[in-house]
Parts: C-alpha cells; structure tokens; sequence
C-alpha cells in the first residue's frame, strides 16, 4: 500500500489507524513515526486506534451491537417508502399488491355477510319502518291459540322454543278413533264416542236384509231378531243360561 | 274430452259423504249387577231375553268413518273381530245399510236409523263367562262440522 507524505498539522486519521493494524509499507510507515515523534500529543490517539485493533476482536464481540437511534430508524423506513413508491417499479409488484388488497376486501365481505345472517336481525314486519311491538304477558293466562299466535318463529333448535305455554288441542281438533272404558273424567280432551246414554233403535228403525249364521250353528238353529212390541230390536245370539 | 273431466271432478269431488260407524263393546255377567249408566236401555232390553245377564260394562267404544262401498275391521275382545262395510248411504227412510261379519254370524245386513244402536248378542264368551255383546251405529260423517 503506497500511502501519501501527510502533512502534519492535518494528518489522517486513518492512516494513523493502518499503521497501528501493520497494513503500510516501510516507507509510510517511517513517515508515521516520524510524525508521531514530532507530534507527541497525538501518542493518546495512537493508544485508542490500538485498542480499536483487530486484535481486540474477542473483546468487540462480547460487547453488546449498537442498537439503531430514531433517526436512523426513521431514514431506513424513507427509504423503504421510496423504493416502493417509485415510478420505475415494477408492474408485476404492483399488480401482486393490488390483488392482496382486493382478496382483504372479499374476505371483510364475506365474514360481514354470515355476521348479518347469524346475528342480523329478523325480517322487518310488513309495513316497513313500523317499530316491532313486542307482547306483553297478560295477567290472566290466554287461550293457548293465542299463545300460539304471539310466539315467534322458533330460530334454535329447541322445538318448544317458541312457545311460552304449551298449545292443547281442543275437542275439535281431535278425533278418537278407539276409547278404552275407564272411569268418568280420565279423558283430557276429545269427544268421547258415546257421550251419553246409549239409545236403541225401534223396530220401525231397523229393516233386516240377511241373516246368515256361521256354520258353527246347527241347522235351522242359530241367531235372529228378537222383537216384541214396543221392545227394541237386536240379534241374539248367546245361549241361553 | 268431456268425459274425463267429468271422472276428474267426481274423484276430486265424491257425492258420497263417509259414514262414521261407532261400535261398542259391552261384556255380560251374571256374577255382579253393576249396570254402566249408558248401557241402562241396553241392559232392560237384554235381560228380557235372558234375566241372568245383570251385569254390563262398557270395554271400549270405537269410532271409524268408512267410505260408503269400503269396509272396516273392529278389534272386540279375546282377538274377536268384528267386520263392517257400509252397503249404502242414508237412504230416503233415514236408514244406512250395513253388513258385517261378526263372531257367530257369517253375514248380517240391515239398515238402521242414524244415531240408533242396534244391538248383537254373541255367542261368544270370556274365559270369565262374560257375554260378548255389540251395539253398532251408523251416521253420515260429520267431522269438520262441528256436530
């Protein structure tokens, strides 16, 4: 390395800094010496370029790196803006950022969409932008129909949900095919198929067609209508006791 | 063309309303003389042909309404049955024509007034000795008409 005669009232710094780490040859380095000879005071700053050397690498290592100031914190991030925000950049980048945008905002839709669905309020009442009146428990219970009528539409899963009161059936809204006897009042709702007092048809009531006993009964035997005046028709057939 | 709009209407529109047919299954004993109150007219008349019957209770009562032309089966006691087709609607006496195939009778067919029970004594009896008897009534059906 061929290094300049410096001058001595402004020698380098650095050059003071080769010669301390051996990197000049033997002609700058006399000049060194010389100098350092003739400029004593400059001896301190030989002594700190020294414990700048290489040789001290060991102890630099154990040191804690320089940790970035605001400033240069602030200067890495302009310059970080201006790269992208150049004119010369590439379309390719900027299409690829544009597509990333669009993807966010399909997604925000998406998710506010099902939001509204889930948790969205329920079909406005006709009439539009009439309040949604909401019923009042009655003091004295309601006809369960009515109750029916005033619950809403279940939304969960529970089938009874809607219902504040359970709605009963009427005895119009049912229809018993077969009624076991049991006693008086076990029946809840429905009309009993013989509400009351059985009544016999007359013998100008009936008119018998056909008899025709099963071959169980001997011949010429067997059952018919027994009448008598003013006495109810009917079959018999049971033997008498 | 004409024709089979005319089946179409009479499909979807039957002249015929279903006669509801209600049967009642009474067992009787000569062991107690507990009478059901409704079975009172039943009781009066069975005992004048047999005076040791004395007891009456009602076992079931059931209600079908059957298509007039269509029959049904009833379910009585001890796997018995009892067999009812409805012959012919309300006629201009006020009678429907029924025919039924019941225990002890190979065919039984009648007409009767509506609302009126028309009563059949088996022969069949319980293990108990109990005398299975029938009373069957015939009406149109009315349901939806509130009657």
């Amino acid at each position: 390395m061929t290094t300049p005669t410096p001058n001595p009232d402004d020698f380098p710094r650095g050059l003071l800094a080769a010669y301390v780490d051996g990197e000049l040859d033997a002609e700058a380095r006399a000049t060194v010496e010389q100098w350092l000879a003739e400029h004593p005071e400059a001896l301190d700053e030989l002594q700190a370029q020294r414990e700048l050397s290489p040789a001290n690498a060991p102890l630099w290592e154990r040191a804690e790196p320089p940790e970035p100031s605001e400033a240069e914190w602030a200067a890495v991030r302009r310059g970080i803006e201006d790269e992208l925000g150049a004119p010369g950049r590439s379309p390719h980048r900027r299409w690829r950022a544009a597509a990333w945008a669009a993807a966010g905002l399909a997604a925000a839709g998406v998710a506010a969409a099902v939001a509204w669905v889930a948790f969205g309020p329920a079909a406005p009442p006709e009439g539009g932008g009439k309040p949604i009146v909401v019923a009042k428990a009655p003091e004295v219970a309601p006809h369960p129909r009515e109750v029916a009528e005033l619950a809403p539409a279940p939304r969960s899963v529970d089938p009874l949900a809607g219902f504040a009161v359970l709605p009963m059936a009427t005895d119009d809204d049912v229809v018993l095919d077969r009624v076991p006897e049991f006693p008086a009042g076990w029946l809840p709702v429905g009309r009993h198929p013989l509400p009351g007092l059985m009544v016999l048809a007359t013998e100008e009531e009936v008119l018998l067609s056909e008899v025709a006993p099963s071959s169980a009964w001997a011949a010429g035997g067997g059952p018919k209508m027994t009448t008598a005046p003013g006495d109810a028709p009917m079959i018999f057939a049971a033997k008498l006791r | 063309m004409s024709g089979a709009v005319a089946a179409f209407v009479l499909v979807l529109c039957p002249t015929e309303d279903p006669v509801r047919v209600t049967v009642v299954v009474v067992l009787a004993t000569s062991e107690n003389t507990t009478v059901d109150p409704k079975l009172a007219d039943l009781a009066k008349e069975v005992q004048k042909r047999d005076p040791k019957l004395t007891g009456f209770r009602l076992v079931a009562t059931e209600a079908k309404s059957i298509p007039v032309g269509d029959s049904h089966t009833f379910e009585l006691v001890d796997k018995q049955e009892l067999k009812v087709k409805v012959e012919k609607p309300k006629d201009a006496n006020g009678r429907v024509s029924l025919a039924m195939k019941a225990p002890g009778l190979e065919k039984l067919s009648y007409g009767c007034a509506c609302d009126k029970f028309f009563p059949i004594v088996t022969p069949h009896q319980t293990k108990s000795g109990e005398v299975l008897i029938l009373a069957v009534m015939a009406k149109p059906c009315t349901l939806g008409k509130k009657n």
